[in-house]
């Protein structure tokens, strides 16, 4: 019985020494897959992030572009012409001016 | 047996434990190696090897307008750039591209070809021919983005804008002497690489805008600035000169409102244009002001007390010899006070003007006017000008100098010069930069107006505009300048070319007329020269009308409201209306010669007068005027209303009531739509000019 009672304290002990073996192997893994995760989360963030100022830099060529076609629209030379041509507009005659108070 | 084997394995299991040690050992001998020793080098080999620095090209900040009209924007574009050594065939890719882009084959293979690692294809190139090289894939060729300058209104305002050069660098004018804030820097951005070279912005993405260069608001209205080169180029045309140009500047501030230049050019293809034609003239050509000048010595003259504004001088009937020359006049004048001198633009009576004033505070006040200095707009190649040093000065020097010869000015000094009487006698420093943005629009710096300093009085600039304003009465030599419900002060100018590379005058001439408007209130200088004008030359012909056409439209277009117009000049509305009795401007105060006064073309020789410089004797001209020589007094030349009535304005239209308003000098306080119903001062009574008369207006259908 004695012998017995050795042999189990033996294998307790074994199996506590096990355990505390994977609780630190499970908690390292699980730091490491942790720490990995977020790297890849950095990762993927960092693309998006590079994806959306290239979309940003896209938009804002895009609205530079619309500014220069709608300088060049409100140009005084095509709203002149157009107001001669299209709507037939003149400049004032003397007399025509009026102060409204 | 069995110990000896026991043994034996405890053996090699050492043997094998002590391997398994000494590697372990190296093992961790290199990892402190790589780990401790070696790893700052080592960090930076791989942050090279994993990181890669993005430099963002600089974004030229734009231009504006005073209104905040873009003038000069920047734009990325594909620069296509190839690595030789990477090109599989350098003459089938230089076909290609050649092909795709326009361009000769043989001198593209010839770049191809060379030992260079790196050239260029073409730079800023068009959407479509980034597009047709893209679909080439061909190894060795890339893309580059680099900034594109474009001027969305084309010419308008091109030699005041000037232009960029193919790396980004202003050439000319705004563009170069503003490069450094236009310009910006290049922005850094580190991002991690991929294993296919892509970036990662783990980072952070780059800051908007932060480095990009800082935006300019000009002082230049663009509406006023198409104004000023539409009339510009009729004026040359019509004169078939070879050069024009006109500056609009605001006298209270110094803002040059337009510079323009007939022919311009278009700075977005700018290598189309000879040089000649990209020069800002108003600032880098000089001209002799002619008869424009005179209004500046009798300004100092007037200011200096050597002469009053009724002294009369005699102009020798068109000849006259002095120090060994004889000066001429266009036409033959006898006596003259100091207004005709300057409205008949007598030579004769502005060298004996300055005879009296002395070359001293003559040559003092020509340089407080601003001439023989740059003018300070800080703009580049803003010329001196030419003033002989003092020192050099003769008598026949001075004499010619009060007539605008053996002077050289620039169009923008004699426009400020200008400005500084209409401005009450204080010279502004002309402004072309109202402030400096940056890229979300806010101001960050102001360049505020910089009065140079006080030139003449208040009294005197006001006696020089009432003779400024005589030369646009009729018979005068600006008549043409007249505007139509504004009074206008002005000289004309008109002077022979000196021949280029030898002395004496050529038979080409510069006409201008410079003036500002409203006289008693003015608004805006205007001056207008037109270089080597055919047929006609004079200032009052060739450069007078373009004067009228850009003040009357810039004043509509600034709401400058007209004054009164002379009954004769309205369109009549549709009912008859009471006018008003306009009365002569009132005799001016001189004594008349005896006989009284003549028609200054028809008078008869000097001995038929007592001329009151030969009163003084030949030693009066420097003389101050005798007492009993009127007082200064204003020309006053704007109709003045008498005995006004109010009109009637019962059944008229809002259009029709208001014209007739205008015509009699009358504001109308206008109530309602329609017909006119009432009026609060019934018609027919007295009324100054000025008077305010509510009239309610009513539909027909309503009353």
């Amino acid at each position: 019985m004695k012998g017995a009672g050795r042999r189990n304290g033996r294998v307790w002990r074994r199996l506590r020494t096990f355990g505390a073996a994977a609780t630190v192997a499970t908690v390292l893994t699980g730091s490491a897959l942790f720490y990995v995760w977020t790297r890849l989360q950095v990762v993927s963030w960092g693309y998006r992030i590079s994806q959306a100022s290239a979309r940003q830099e896209e938009l804002r060529q895009a609205n530079r572009e619309l500014r220069i076609e709608a300088a060049s629209l409100r140009s005084p030379g095509r709203i002149e012409s157009i107001a001669r041509k299209e709507l037939g507009l003149d400049y004032t005659r003397p007399g025509q001016v009026f102060a409204v108070k | 047996m069995k110990p000896l084997v026991s043994r034996w394995i405890r053996i090699r299991l050492g043997v094998v434990g002590v391997i398994y040690l000494a590697a372990l050992a190296m093992v961790l001998a290199r990892v402190f190696s790589l780990q401790v020793l070696d790893r700052p080098r080592l960090a930076q080999l791989a942050e090279k090897q994993h990181t890669a620095e993005i430099h963002l090209a600089p974004r030229r900040g734009p231009i504006y307008d005073r209104r905040m009209q873009e003038l000069a924007v920047s734009l990325d574009v594909d620069s296509i750039y190839a690595r030789p050594g990477e090109i599989r065939s350098q003459p089938l890719a230089a076909a290609r591209l050649a092909a795709a882009l326009g361009m000769d084959e043989d001198a593209l293979r010839r770049r191809l070809e060379g030992k260079r690692p790196f050239v260029w294809v073409k730079r800023r190139v068009t959407p479509g021919e980034a597009e047709a090289v893209r679909t080439l894939h061909l190894a060795g060729v890339g893309f580059f983005k680099e900034g594109r300058r474009y001027y969305p209104h084309r010419d308008l305002a091109a030699q005041v804008l000037g232009f960029v050069g193919i790396d980004g660098q202003g050439l000319e004018a705004v563009e170069r002497r503003f490069d450094d804030v236009l310009r910006g820097k290049v922005e850094i951005v580190v991002a991690t690489r991929d294993a296919l070279l892509r970036p990662i912005m783990d980072r952070g993405a780059p800051e908007d805008d932060a480095d990009a260069g800082h935006g300019l608001v000009l002082t230049i209205d663009h509406a006023i600035q198409y104004i000023a080169e539409t009339e510009i180029e009729a004026a040359v045309r019509q004169a078939q000169a070879a050069h024009g140009v006109a500056i609009v500047m605001e006298p209270r501030t110094g803002d040059v409102l337009a510079i323009a230049e007939a022919p311009g050019f278009n700075p977005n293809v700018y290598a189309d244009s000879p040089a000649e034609l990209r020069k800002c003239r108003a600032f880098s050509t000089t001209f002799e002001p002619g008869s424009t000048f005179k209004i500046f010595v009798v300004a100092a003259a007037l200011e200096s007390g050597a002469i009053r504004p009724a002294d009369r001088f005699y102009c020798e009937n068109g000849a006259y010899g002095f120090a060994g020359r004889v000066i001429h006049d266009v036409h033959p004048y006898g006596w003259l006070d100091v207004a005709d001198i300057v409205k008949h633009s007598s030579n004769i009576g502005a060298l004996k003007i300055a005879d009296r004033l002395g070359a001293d505070p003559f040559y003092r006040y020509i340089r407080d006017f601003g001439f023989g200095a740059p003018s300070g707009a800080d703009f580049p190649g803003d010329l001196p000008g030419l003033l002989p040093p003092l020192q050099r000065w003769s008598r026949i020097t001075q004499g010619t100098i009060a007539f605008g010869q053996g002077i050289a000015v620039t169009p923008i000094q004699i426009t400020a010069a200008v400005a500084a009487i209409a401005n009450g006698g204080v010279l502004m420093r002309p402004r072309l930069v109202l402030a400096e943005v940056d890229a979300q629009g806010r101001r960050v710096r102001r360049y505020e107006p910089q009065a140079v300093r006080r030139v003449i009085s208040e009294d005197t600039a006001r006696i020089v505009t009432g003779f400024m304003k005589r030369v646009t009465e009729k018979g005068g030599t600006g008549e043409a300048a007249r505007t139509a419900g504004y009074v206008v002060a002005g000289k004309t100018g008109t002077a022979q070319k000196i021949r280029e590379g030898v002395r004496g005058y050529s038979s080409k001439r510069v006409g201008s007329f410079i003036g500002f408007v409203p006289a008693d209130d003015p608004r805006l200088v205007i001056s207008v020269i037109i270089d080597e004008p055919k047929g006609i030359p004079y200032g009052g012909k060739v450069a007078a009308p373009a004067f009228r056409g850009i003040a009357e439209k810039t004043l509509t277009y600034l709401n400058v409201p007209p004054q009164p117009l002379p009954p004769e000049e309205i369109e009549s509305p549709s009912k008859k209306t009471p006018t008003l009795e306009v009365a002569a401007p009132p005799a001016r105060r001189v004594p008349e010669p005896p006989g009284g006064r003549t028609p200054v073309a028809q008078r008869g020789p000097a001995e038929s007068y007592e001329p009151v410089l030969a009163k003084r004797g030949p030693t009066a001209l420097g003389n101050p005027p005798p007492p009993e020589t009127a007082p200064p007094s204003i020309p006053a030349v704007t109709p003045v209303a008498l005995g006004a009535r109010v009109p009637d304005f019962a059944g008229m239209s809002v259009r029709e009531a208001l014209q007739l308003a205008q015509g009699n000098g009358i504001t109308i306080d206008i109530e309602g739509s329609g017909v006119a119903v009432s009026q609060s001062v019934p018609a027919g009574a007295p009324a100054a000019p000025g008077t305010t008369v509510k009239v309610v207006f009513s539909s027909p259908e309503r009353s």
